[in-house]
């Protein structure tokens, strides 16, 4: 696929609980960020794409708009996309779409994330039953009268139906946290970053059984920035991008008939990235994959193409998957140590391929990385995208 | 406590629910291809077909999946949630597991009971067959 579009500038804010900070202020830092590292001027940017900032928050109207207007960039192409935690992969690859069709020359996609963390919602409390509705009912008629304030039952019972189907020890998902621990140790932008070993995730409190609380993703703030521009335009930090695929099932959170162990659009969204950029997945150096949970961000290391189906857990424990290993999963620390917000985390993603494609990674670069893959999802893994980028 | 719960998206689900509290476990069934399926809906999900009519479910099935929650608003841990693959319909309900955390096992065999939710309605849950 000739794409001839390049990633110029990325930005973001750190990861984490960013007490008393609005969604503004944290999207001005990160577009800042973005539009000086691409070393351009504020007016060549001609569209202006973001996502919603939150799942659970009096939600503003009109983002786009008002941070167009706030950093003062006039612009031809403006959408605010909403697709979950896909969001602002979506937003890059529509993007992408408009600059190579010609009619754009480089734009900018933005998202911001602030949420109500799951202790304010569990208190239920009368001042923010609006926002205890909104999360409940994300869930639909059926699910929702079960009290459902958050997703994780879901993912809980599709890692359960991977452990019985393939036999797997709790031990053998719990050296995921470690590794991610490790990584995010080497990146300053991380929320967590102490060590932690093998008994600590499986001593840690269990949230929803088969998931300990170190297996689990916080829910985090931040904001992320990207500036795309025409691979011809761009100077030679410039990351093209090479490759893109898209798929959603037909479910949204328990499929009706299908495997909950299973995560069709996952495979059929890295296929269609693959077969575009002309590689296999086996000739991915470095990618970030959005796994809230560990047995999930697991189970879509096979459904991504780079291990067989039930050998992601013996590939871990082998190093595979490490920093040196045959492809460098999540060096950035992942939705676990990194931190999760969702709507800005493909954002984050992009960042870290980005950086690491530059060789500008540090501590954490994974040496001659020159091929990436950045994966996002929405739902309970019902849909998926997945864009290949390439290092010049 | 109702109150921190969302509306319900169509009249399907306004329907489900009153029967429920009449003890009955209802679905839908297209009249056009003759799929039952759940949860009932006001037009068939694969043939997109309008006429629909509601029929009972046994409440047989069978559990494909189960865990606890820890943040919610009810049917916090110690309670089992889990999914049952319904005998005679084609889709899955997500609902109380009355069965205790250690004796859960998945393939288990579970009927369907109903019971006053603290949401002020009836709910339905699951207990072994026997
Ligand atoms: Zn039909």
């Amino acid at each position: 696929m000739e794409m001839d579009v390049a990633i110029a500038g990325v930005g973001m804010t750190d990861v984490g609980v960013h007490e008393g900070s609005t969604w503004l202020e944290l999207a001005v830092a990160a577009i800042s960020e973005a539009i000086e590292d691409a070393e351009i001027d504020k007016s060549e940017i001609e569209a202006v794409f973001t996502t919603p900032i939150g799942y659970t928050i009096d939600q503003e109207k009109f983002i786009a708009q008002r941070l167009a207007e706030y950093l003062s960039i006039p612009s031809r192409s403006m959408a605010e996309i909403d697709c979950g935690g896909a969001s602002s992969l979506i937003a890059v690859r529509l993007l992408c779409n408009e600059i190579s069709s010609g009619r754009i020359r480089a734009g900018l996609v933005f998202a911001a994330h602030i949420d109500l963390t799951p202790e304010k919602m569990a208190a239920a409390s009368q001042e923010i039953v609006h926002l205890i509705r909104m999360a409940n009912g994300m869930y639909g008629s059926y699910d929702s009268r079960l009290g459902m304030l958050s997703p994780m039952p879901y993912y809980a019972m599709s890692i359960q139906r991977y452990m019985h189907e393939f036999d797997v020890a709790p031990v053998d998902i719990a050296r995921l946290p470690v590794l991610l621990r490790e990584n995010a140790a080497k990146n300053p932008k991380a929320q967590y970053k102490d060590p932690i070993t093998v008994e600590d995730v499986l001593s840690s409190k269990m949230l929803c059984p088969p998931i300990h609380l170190l297996e689990s993703c916080p829910v985090s703030h931040g904001a992320g920035a990207v500036v795309l521009a025409r691979a011809s335009d761009v100077k030679e930090r410039g990351v093209l991008v090479i490759g893109y695929g898209e798929a959603h099932d037909d479910s949204h959170f328990i499929p009706a008939t299908k495997d909950l162990s299973r995560f069709p659009a996952v495979e059929l969204s890295s296929l269609e990235a693959c077969r575009a950029a002309g590689i296999s997945p086996d000739d991915v150096d470095v990618a970030e994959v959005y796994g809230a949970f560990a047995g999930v961000e697991l189970m879509c290391y096979e459904e991504l193409g780079f291990f067989e189906r039930g050998q992601a857990l013996a590939a871990l424990a082998q190093g595979k998957t490490a920093i040196g290993g045959d492809v460098a999963i999540n060096t950035s620390g992942g939705r676990l140590s990194l931190g999760h917000a969702p709507y800005a985390t493909p954002l984050f993603e992009i960042y870290e391929i980005t950086t690491q494609l530059r060789g500008e990674a540090g501590d954490r670069q994974v040496n001659g990385a020159k091929i990436g893959l950045v994966h996002a999802e929405h739902g309970m893994i019902n849909g998926s995208a997945v864009m290949i980028l390439e290092g010049g | 406590m109702n109150g921190f719960l969302s509306n319900l998206e169509d009249s399907a689900a306004r329907l489900f629910y009153d029967e429920l509290q009449n003890g009955r476990l209802m679905t839908t069934k297209c009249e056009r291809c003759a799929l039952v399926f759940f949860p009932p809906r006001i037009t068939c999900p694969d043939c997109l077909g309008g006429e629909i009519k509601w029929v009972q479910l046994s409440g047989k099935g069978t559990l494909y999946a189960f865990t606890q929650q820890h943040q919610s608003l009810a049917f916090r841990k110690p309670t089992v949630v889990g999914i049952v693959e319904l005998d005679d319909a084609r889709g899955r309900i997500f609902s109380i597991i009355d069965v205790a955390w250690e004796e859960a096992r998945i393939g288990m065999r579970l009927k369907v009971d109903f019971f006053d939710s603290p949401f002020g309605f009836k709910m339905h849950k699951f207990l072994p067959e026997e």
